[in-house]
């Protein structure tokens, strides 16, 4: 037999022996918890348990006979391992698997760390138990390397590192004032931040003073009370009163005004713990401050910001409060978001009431309401919207909007601000307006019709030469009923658009005195200038008399065009009435009722303050061109400037 | 020749109406108000047309009124209206479908047309 083959068969006799081994132990090896690695004499892995498989990514075929633990392992930390225990045994170690055991080959008990190197190359730290399997004859056959996952404690070691490198950036801090007392407060420790801050030298305060020497002795005095209040028990105003709470296993943290040497004074926040030997008793305190004047400060500007803010929302808000109008915001979709309080009368609703709710249900015409929000979105402005608001006792409030869209400061559209004055009153003034227009126009042209008829019956007992003269004098009559009509359309207020009016005009006569069948029509292009009312009738009188001589003379054919104009020529108008018919003829001079027709334009013309002006007539067609002075009355004046 | 029923509160303006229709060879029934008129439309009378003025003095759109009563009384009974007012869209949409419409003030041949307008 050789000594290979008695080394396996004392291996396989110690792994019997293993697993003869204690509950724990078996739990150990059986554990996917602790690779446990065995090993020959020379390192050759021989058991590689279900933990060794789990934490190394191997299987237990892929390693056994193969390699040794050295070759899982982070080569540095071995060669690291092989010097250190070199210089320490006194002894050359070679960086390899007697590296990992040798400790344990000299029946040293051997615990270390070691970063085991997973199968997909990614690495572990493991905390190793190393033992040398031992024949009957006491010779290595063997050794098992124990091995745990050390990463979760390493986590936290680290995590202690980290927040004991924090205690001491916090104690030499020049940021933090560190005072620790003893058990009665007297000061042992006063780092550089409290030297800083209080003026005082370590040397001046250690062991003479407690902390409560530089606070400020009526604050001391009122936590004291306050203490005593809270925590039932009487605490003597002093060193007492700024640490009992700590004494007593509190968490405390507080303001206090700490005195610096030369007496002025400053907030500290102070954050009290208080220092325990190892059987608890409290042996000092460690008292860690903070100057909070830089925040004290912030804190008072923002207080004097939030008044100043507070009386500005007051202010605008009183702006909102006194305003006449009913004032409203909704978001984009119509719901309110604000009112005021003349919207709160408005709709006979409180504040609480509106704000959510749909805009469009306090209106007597809802989707009227709704489309008028849409057209705020669509055209960001609305004027003179009218809707009428029914409040919740029935009453009908007739109001006219204006409304516009309003946005943040990052010009995001927030919704619609608007607001609704009541025009009960106004609307109740047109209506009267109208009624009595009405009555009066009413009057007006019975009173011509009656005129009218009075010519037709006169007309009836007439020798027939004399009836078209009767006819075209009830043709004048209709011309001006119908001009006050026409005007009443076009007026813009104190003035009549000429160009709309025009219109009106040629309308009315291509209905009255043409039909739809005749080949004459007439056109009308025109600049967009006014005229005052006064003018107006003569001005309707002229274009009717130009007009009816085109179509009665200058188209014997029955066809034509007549164009009528307006010119703004500097600041006066002309008006041009043309047509495309057969041109001027010599006429008689006799009294025809032509020529009392071109009597009565030479006297309308001069009742308008204007002139014809002289205009080169072509070899067929007609053109009247006729000057006017813009504005008789200046805007806002009511002297006429000429006549 | 038809059977015309005037509605009109001015005497004077009744009267030449009915004189010009009289004239052209029809026959004419008159009334001064809304009352007047359906009494008349009511009654077994027979009525070809009616010429109704819009703004009477009982009632501010009484002829309005009247040619409405009218059509639902008499269907396919001819309507004619005047008034010396200005057509509001109100007023257009009181209006009866398919009747006509004659400005004020209207001459004797302005009328003519429109009652032959009337009947075609």
């Amino acid at each position: 037999m050789t000594g290979v083959s008695d080394g396996a068969i004392a291996l396989r006799q110690a792994e019997e022996t293993l697993l003869k081994a204690g509950a724990l132990q078996n739990a150990i090896f059986n554990s996917a918890n602790f690779s446990s690695i065995a090993t020959d004499a020379k390192g050759v892995i021989q058991i590689f348990n279900v933990g060794a498989e789990r934490m190394l990514g191997y299987t237990a075929a892929e390693v056994m006979n193969k390699i040794t633990p050295a070759d899982i392992s982070d080569p540095q930390e071995v060669i690291a391992r092989a010097k250190e225990l070199s210089v320490e045994l006194g002894t050359a170690i070679t960086p390899g698997f007697e590296a990992l055991v040798f400790k344990a080959s000299r029946g040293i008990e051997d615990i270390y760390e070691l970063t085991y190197i997973r199968k997909d190359g990614s690495r572990f730290p493991a905390v190793v138990s190393v033992t040398a399997l031992r024949d009957a004859q006491n010779g290595i056959i063997g050794y098992l390397l124990i091995g745990t996952d050390n990463t979760a404690r390493k986590h936290a070691e680290e995590a202690l590192l980290k927040a004991g490198a924090l205690q001491r950036a916090i104690f030499n801090s020049a940021n933090f004032s560190s005072i620790a007392t003893d058990a009665k407060g007297v000061i042992q420790i006063f780092n550089v931040g409290a030297e800083r801050m209080l003026g005082y030298t370590a040397a001046e305060v250690m062991n003479k003073i407690t902390p409560a020497d530089i606070s400020d002795p009526q604050e001391v005095i009122a936590r004291a009370k306050e203490l005593s209040v809270e925590l039932g028990t009487a605490i003597t105003p002093g060193f007492e009163a700024l640490v009992f709470k700590a004494s007593r296993g509190i968490e405390d943290i507080y303001e206090l005004t700490y005195i610096r040497k030369d007496g002025t004074r400053f907030p500290a926040v102070v954050s009290v713990t208080a220092l325990r030997d190892a059987q608890n008793g409290i042996i000092g305190y460690l008292l860690i401050g903070t100057d909070n004047t830089a925040r004290k400060l912030v804190e008072a500007e923002q207080k004097k910001l939030d008044q100043r803010l507070r009386d500005q929302q007051f202010y605008t808000r009183s702006l909102i409060e006194s305003n006449i109008d009913a004032l409203m915001t909704t978001d984009p979709s119509g719901i309110i978001t604000d009112v005021n309080k003349q919207m709160e009368a408005l709709t006979g609703c409180t504040r609480d009431e509106l704000i959510g709710a749909p805009f469009k249900d306090y209106f007597t015409d809802p989707e009227r309401a709704e489309a008028g929000i849409k057209r705020v979105l669509m055209e960001k402005k609305v004027t003179d919207y009218e809707l009428t608001a029914r409040a919740r006792d029935g009453k009908e409030t007739v109001v006219s909007y204006n409304a516009t869209t309003f946005y943040d400061r990052g010009r995001t559209l927030q919704g619609v601000f608007a607001s609704a004055r009541d025009v009960t009153e106004r609307k109740q003034r047109e209506r009267d307006a109208l009624t009595l227009t009405n009555e009066i126009s009413h009057r007006i042209k019975n009173n011509l019709q009656v005129i009218v008829g009075l010519i037709s019956y006169e007309a009836k007992w007439t020798a027939a030469p004399c009836v078209q003269g009767y006819k075209t004098m009830q043709a004048r009559i209709g011309a001006i009923a119908h001009l006050y009509d026409l005007i009443s359309q076009t007026s813009l207020g104190r003035t009549v658009a000429l160009d709309a009016y025009l219109r009106e005009i040629a309308k009315a006569m291509s209905a009255s005195l043409l039909g739809n069948m005749s080949g004459i029509k007439i056109e009308v292009e025109g600049d967009p200038v006014e005229i005052d009312p006064d003018r107006a009738v003569p001005f309707g009188l002229l274009v009717n008399e130009l007009t009816t001589n085109a179509i009665k003379h200058a188209f014997p054919h029955g066809s034509g065009r007549i164009k009528l104009g307006v010119e703004r020529v500097g600041d006066q108008i002309d008006l041009v009435i043309s047509d495309d018919g057969i041109g001027m003829k010599n006429k008689d001079s006799a009294k025809s009722p032509e020529k009392r027709g071109s009597d009565y334009v030479a006297i309308f013309v001069r009742q308008l303050g204007g002139a014809v002006v002289p205009t080169q007539q072509g070899l067929t067609g007609t053109t009247v061109r006729i000057r006017l002075p813009l504005l008789l009355v200046p805007s806002g004046g009511t002297e006429p400037l000429a006549a | 020749m038809a059977v015309i029923l005037i509605v009109e509160d001015d005497v004077f303006i009744r009267e030449v109406a009915e004189m010009m229709i009289e004239g052209w060879g029809h026959q004419t029934l008159t009334a001064s108000d809304v009352d007047e008129a359906l009494a008349i439309l009511r009654s077994p009378q027979h009525i070809d047309a009616l010429f109704t003025d819009i703004y009477l003095k009982t009632a501010v759109l009484g002829g309005c009124d009247v040619a409405i009563q009218a059509i639902a009384l008499r269907p396919g009974l001819r309507v004619l209206y005047t008034t010396g007012n200005t057509i509001t869209d109100k007023m257009k949409a009181l209006l009866v479908e398919g009747t006509h419409f004659l400005r004020k003030p209207y001459t004797e041949t302005q009328l003519e047309e429109s009652v032959k307008t009337m009947f075609t």
